[in-house]
């Protein structure tokens, strides 16, 4: 039996993580622990976990530890965490910085104890095929690669206070918040080893970036060097989806689990859409339970699986490098922008 | 000058109002959301942008005590108890505001079903048969009363499907053309009761200009009420797409009798309807997940005449294939929105100024640009460093 803890009590863990947990017979969720302890209190009583605290200093011995809060507010609770010598499972973003990184990543390894970063979307059916299909590479070599997912924000249902309104919390805002998800996708299935950051512009208000676009170059682990575009927006509705173009042929792969992975000629017309031969998760709980698994498989062999910390480095530096880089737009109540410069 | 509020300012309408009252030059516009990231995207609209929640009457006073018209977009969702319970605590403190002399509440046509039926729903008793559009009811008569309570003149707005760039309705257009959503009953030619984006924000720009607007309710749709083909053609003539495909007559007859048929039977009767076909899968689903009776089926069969082995058998296939057909079926077409094939809604609709020419341009340019960024990638590729 693997005995988890849960950190941070928020809707990911209550829509998400909990649900798939509850449903796996090898697992016992023993506690869920919240600054407001009356919101973990709330989320154990529904869910028959017996343990509610409001500090991790608190809470008894688990096997495994589930950090989903935000981002910004992990140090101190990783520290703690690997101090008691529990292995760690991180929601996305991994961590703010690479300094961040390498803090966690080597705190868990000073003390033999896994580390894993939940990222579902690498375990989607269409990401899975994808990447097989390129490393194959019966279309040719890739030549350029654009990404994009978006929507305006709208009706959110949420108070001031809530973390992605804090920098300092949330890490900053589109790029960190989805651009965690849509570029890792993008390292993974290409197998990316290095990238470039040509350019990149943001459109901002109080140091949350609303709209990123970034130009580049990424190099993959067979020597091929392509071209890289990504825009994320929460000002603007976007098309959501990777588009990889080959030499003779585009694949398309959506955001959203259970879209199918399109192939398309060059001028876009599709030719087919293609699931892998085994059948992996296609929709949202699936991939969860999916990354649950590897990284259940990972605490007990000791082997780094898909959902390892280091795999996350890539990603961690390139949006790392984005912020540092970018070129700021203000959004301003007269509509034009004011140029701010470098951050 | 006056002085609006729009509550809600975040959401889809809420936002488009925003935007476009937010330039009136006869207006000060103060728009208000719950929180400073949905307040960002509020800068660009020339509003005075306020945050807050208005569900506690100080903190509504504190928003939006100093405005002479109060447009209320904003509805919870989530629990059904506890967002009833924001709503109308949203809808008393509204009608309590100081300086306020009117407020604008928007409902939606859902009031009247989703396939409304002029036979069955009336403007003066709508029949919703949605969660959805029996709460806008509610919250109609919530507003009515606690306005009426208090002397403040209301006006409740029945909006219609709300299309343009952004819209969700355009979006379903998009897809239609594309042929990826069905195709138009009776090629189009019933009343679509929907209203383009820039349309609704003149109409409610021309009420809230209005001295001294009486208490009323009013539909809010295209005027006159354009057809589902005008809107379609609309959009695929705007962005240069082919025509949304016609659904055959016959075809549409037979939909539009099953989704009136469905949609004004009560809510008991439909549910006993399908409980009784869920009870009636059950054996063909126990047989489809219980492999050991299968093989306890085979054993008994071989002890048993051939005929009654060739009789179960020709069972067996054809149920077989005509569950797999029915699969098929299923998956080629969906069942189409109920709201396709409505009528007109009843009653009495808000007038305001059409679109000027400079709109059409503007709206259009809009829409063109709005479905470049989410048909493809290919405008990133474009962009310059």
């Amino acid at each position: 039996m693997v005995n988890i803890g849960i950190v941070g009590a928020g809707a990911v863990v209550e829509s998400n993580h909990l649900p798939v947990l509850h449903g796996m017979k090898e697992v016992t969720v023993k506690w869920i622990c919240d600054i407001e302890r009356e919101k973990a209190r709330q989320l154990s009583r529904l869910y028959g976990v017996k343990g509610a605290y409001a500090g991790v200093e608190e809470c008894s011995d688990v096997d495994i530890a589930l950090v989903a809060i935000p981002v910004g507010h992990r140090r101190k609770i990783v520290e703690e965490i690997v101090r008691r010598r529990w292995h760690v499972f991180c929601e996305k973003p991994f961590a703010v910085s690479t300094r961040d990184y390498h803090f966690f990543v080597e705190a868990a390894r000073a003390r033999n104890v896994q580390i894993g970063i939940g990222l579902m979307r690498r375990f989607y059916d269409a990401n899975v095929c994808a990447r097989e299909m390129l490393r194959r590479a019966p279309f040719g070599a890739v030549q350029e690669v654009w990404a994009s997912e978006g929507s305006r924000l709208r009706a959110t249902g949420r108070e001031d206070g809530w973390y992605q309104t804090d920098r300092n919390a949330a890490g900053g805002g589109v790029l960190i918040e989805t651009g965690s998800h849509l570029i890792d996708q993008v390292f993974q299935i290409l197998d990316v080893c290095e990238f470039e950051v040509v350019s990149c512009r943001q459109r901002m208000w109080r140091d949350l970036d609303y709209e990123t676009t970034v130009t580049g170059a990424v190099r993959l682990n067979d020597g091929t060097e392509c071209r890289l575009g990504v825009v994320l927006s929460r000002a603007n509705d976007l098309f959501s989806g990777i588009e990889i173009r080959c030499a003779n042929t585009k694949l398309v792969v959506g955001v959203v689990p259970g879209t199918p992975l399109k192939i398309c000629d060059l001028d876009g017309q599709v030719l087919g859409r293609v699931g892998s031969p085994r059948g992996g998760p296609q929709t949202s709980y699936q991939a969860f339970y999916a990354e649950w698994r590897e990284f259940i498989d990972q605490c007990r062999s000791g082997q780094p699986s898909r959902v390892s910390a280091e795999s996350a480095w890539l990603t961690t530096s390139f949006i790392e490098t984005c912020y540092r880089t970018a070129s700021v737009v203000e959004i301003d109540r007269a509509g034009c922008g004011v140029v701010r410069g470098q951050c | 000058m006056l002085k609006v509020g729009i509550t809600g300012a975040g959401g889809q309408i809420g936002s488009m109002l925003a935007t476009t009252l937010g330039q009136a030059p006869n207006l000060q516009v103060v728009a208000t959301c719950r929180n400073s990231l949905t307040a960002g995207l509020l800068q660009e609209t020339g509003c005075v942008v306020r945050v807050g929640s208005i569900v506690e009457e100080q903190f509504a006073r504190r928003l939006l005590d100093d405005c002479d018209v109060i447009i209320h977009c904003a509805l919870a969702s989530g629990d059904a108890r506890k967002s009833r319970l924001l709503n109308e605590s949203m809808i008393h403190n509204l009608a309590r505001l100081t300086d306020t002399t009117l407020v604008i509440y928007l409902s939606s046509v859902a009031v009247y079903g989703s396939c409304i039926d002029s036979k069955r729903t009336s403007f003066e008793r709508p029949c919703p048969d949605t969660y959805y559009g029996r709460e806008k009811l509610h919250l109609e008569r919530v507003a009515i009363r606690a306005c009426a309570e208090r002397g403040v003149r209301y006006c409740v707005l029945r909006v219609g499907h709300v299309y343009g760039p952004g819209q969700w309705l355009s979006r379903r257009v998009v897809d239609m053309a594309e042929g990826a959503l069905g195709s138009l009953p009776y090629d189009g030619r019933l009343p679509s009761n929907a209203i383009r984006s820039d349309r609704l924000a003149s109409a409610v720009n021309s009420l809230v200009m209005t001295p001294d607007p009486a208490s009323q309710i009013r539909n809010v749709a295209d005027v006159p009420q354009t057809t589902w083909r005008q809107v379609c053609d609309w959009h695929t003539d705007t962005l240069k797409m082919p025509a949304v495909a016609a659904m055959p007559a016959a075809e549409s007859g037979a939909w539009k009798r099953v989704l009136r048929r469905d949609r004004f039977r009560p809510l008991s009767a439909r549910l006993l309807q399908e409980s009784v076909e869920w009870l009636r899968s059950l054996p063909r689903q126990y047989a489809a997940a219980c492999p050991s009776l299968r093989e306890a089926g085979l054993c008994l069969l071989a002890r048993s005449p051939l005929t009654v082995e060739s009789r179960l058998k020709k069972l067996y296939v054809t149920l077989a294939a005509a569950r797999e057909i029915e699969r098929m079926r299923e998956a080629a077409s969906d069942t189409p929105p109920a709201w396709l094939f409505s009528d007109a809604m009843p009653g009495p609709y808000l007038g305001g100024a059409a679109a000027e020419r400079g709109d059409e341009t503007r709206v259009q340019a809009d829409l063109v640009k709005w479905y470049e960024r989410i048909a493809g990638i290919e405008w990133i590729a474009a962009q310059k460093t």
